[in-house]
């Protein structure tokens, strides 16, 4: 079998760098976004439906019934105000939605700091460490030859899990202590609201495929629910749609507005990394 | 418009950023620690509906990624037995889903990386998953032994008798004999 002659071409050397070529490939293979945003919302599904997929442990009940947590609760009142306001307007028509957009605009930019003023270039450290490993698999190579002789530590990887993110962790424990409240029904959810969900899960569906469309959605919700309980998110996917349509500028301004006025918000980082990608 | 369509919208905010940060190595991580074909996504969603449970136990914890990665590997794990029990299911291979990245990279990557995945499916358990966290995901020795619940030297004889038979099939997978190169 002419096979000996490729296992000499291949030696263990070549092994090696086949698999040091195959891992540095492997971390690079994150799911598309697409993919992960419906993950997302089966997932959401599941939360707020209680369950339903099979494989739990029994404890499903003890799920939060609804996404509203309190902080959520607290905007869904503003929504509800703001949304009342949008319903009369839009009503009335286009001019109307078009109206309450520019009030919200206005109102936005007055507490906006010029663009240039807040470089969004901060904190993208944890994003995506893989993806930066510059010297790979150095474990692979390194680390075959020890494979007999397992004395000394295989220093494997050559960098560790982006460091512990406090801000998470507490956003994280503390959210979580507010959301279980199980006072909170569904019966506080209004059709505006359910409307605002459906124009965002449009937009987030849209942005894979046509960014273009994904875009103008957002703007709809813009102008129909311009402080609406989900304006974090609809902003995150206008900076999303205007990276995918290169229009890197609008994107970079967009942001600036975002960061400051949600300086805490859970979206900076898809934020972040959406303007790392261009 | 139904209560359902509020309700399937979003997740709660906390358990969001764990999704937003970490969804697509999680997501990774089962792939490759070898969730049962078509139940990939199921998996990705049972972690974070465990986390989602048992996020008081996350406070403290030094990496929220690794955290999940221990409940990734406990879910891939009893998907894996279910698979089993039910039928003969193979695990997942490369899925569709990557093919955009794979068109900018050469054949010989290719190669190697169908080969890589061909490799780990024919690791023991324990050996898979401690390769997957140790040179896929990078995730620190001690911390991996933390998640497979073993000690530091266990996990590196697992690692090196990983890694061998790694290579060793690779070596005979990736030996193309002369003139049958494509």
């Amino acid at each position: 079998m002419s096979e000996v002659d490729g296992r000499d071409r291949l030696g263990d050397g070549g092994a090696r760098d086949a698999l040091a070529l195959a891992l540095s490939e492997a971390r690079r293979e994150l799911p598309p976004a697409t993919e992960l945003a419906r993950i997302e919302t089966e997932l959401a599904a599941r939360i707020g439906g209680g369950d339903g997929g099979g494989g739990g442990d029994g404890h499903s009940s003890s799920l939060p019934r609804a996404l509203l947590s309190r902080p959520l609760l607290a905007a869904a009142a503003i929504a509800l105000i703001a949304g009342g306001a949008a319903l009369m307007l839009r009503d009335r028509g286009e001019a109307g939605s078009a109206l309450v957009g520019a009030a919200a605009e206005r109102a936005a930019s007055s507490r906006v700091v010029a663009p240039s003023e807040t470089e969004p270039s901060a904190p993208r450290s944890a994003v995506d460490p893989p993806r930066q490993s510059a010297a790979p698999i150095s474990g692979a190579s390194a680390s075959a030859g020890p494979a007999r002789s397992p004395g000394p530590p295989p220093r494997a990887m050559p960098r560790r899990e982006p460091g512990p993110d406090p801000t998470l962790a507490t956003t994280t424990a503390s959210d979580v202590a507010a959301s279980a409240p199980p006072e909170i029904t569904q019966a506080t959810a209004p059709s505006e609201l359910a409307d605002e969900v459906a124009l965002v899960r449009a937009a987030r569906a849209a942005i894979g495929e046509d960014p273009a469309r994904a875009l103008s959605i957002a703007e709809r919700h813009r102008a129909q629910f311009p402080e609406g309980m989900l304006v974090e998110e609809r902003e995150t996917l206008a900076v999303e749609a205007l990276v995918a349509l290169a229009r890197h500028d609008e994107a970079r301004r967009r942001a600036a507005r975002f960061f400051t006025r949600w300086p805490a918000s859970p979206y900076q980082r898809r934020i972040e990394s959406a303007l790392a990608r261009r | 418009v139904t209560p359902d369509v509020v309700r399937a919208a979003a997740l709660p905010p906390s358990l969001a950023a764990l999704f937003r940060d970490h969804a697509a190595y999680v997501h990774r991580a089962a792939r490759h620690l070898g969730a049962p074909q078509g139940e990939l996504d199921d998996v990705v969603q049972e972690v974070f509906l465990v986390a989602h449970r048992r996020i008081a136990e996350f406070e403290g914890r030094a990496s929220p990624r690794t955290w999940l990665y221990g409940i990734c590997l406990r879910v891939v794990a009893n998907a894996r037995r279910r698979a089993h029990r039910h039928r003969e299911q193979p695990v997942a291979r490369v899925p569709d889903t990557i093919a955009e990245p794979e068109l900018e990279r050469s054949a010989d990557a290719a190669r190697a990386r169908s080969a890589l995945e061909a490799a780990l499916t024919e690791l023991d358990d324990t050996k898979r998953a401690v390769f997957v966290l140790v040179d896929i995901e990078e995730i620190a020795i001690e911390e991996v032994a933390r998640i497979v619940e073993a000690p530091t030297k266990t996990v590196y004889s697992r690692l090196y008798a990983a890694r061998a038979r790694v290579i060793e099939h690779m070596r005979s997978a990736l030996a193309v004999p002369a003139g049958e190169a494509p």
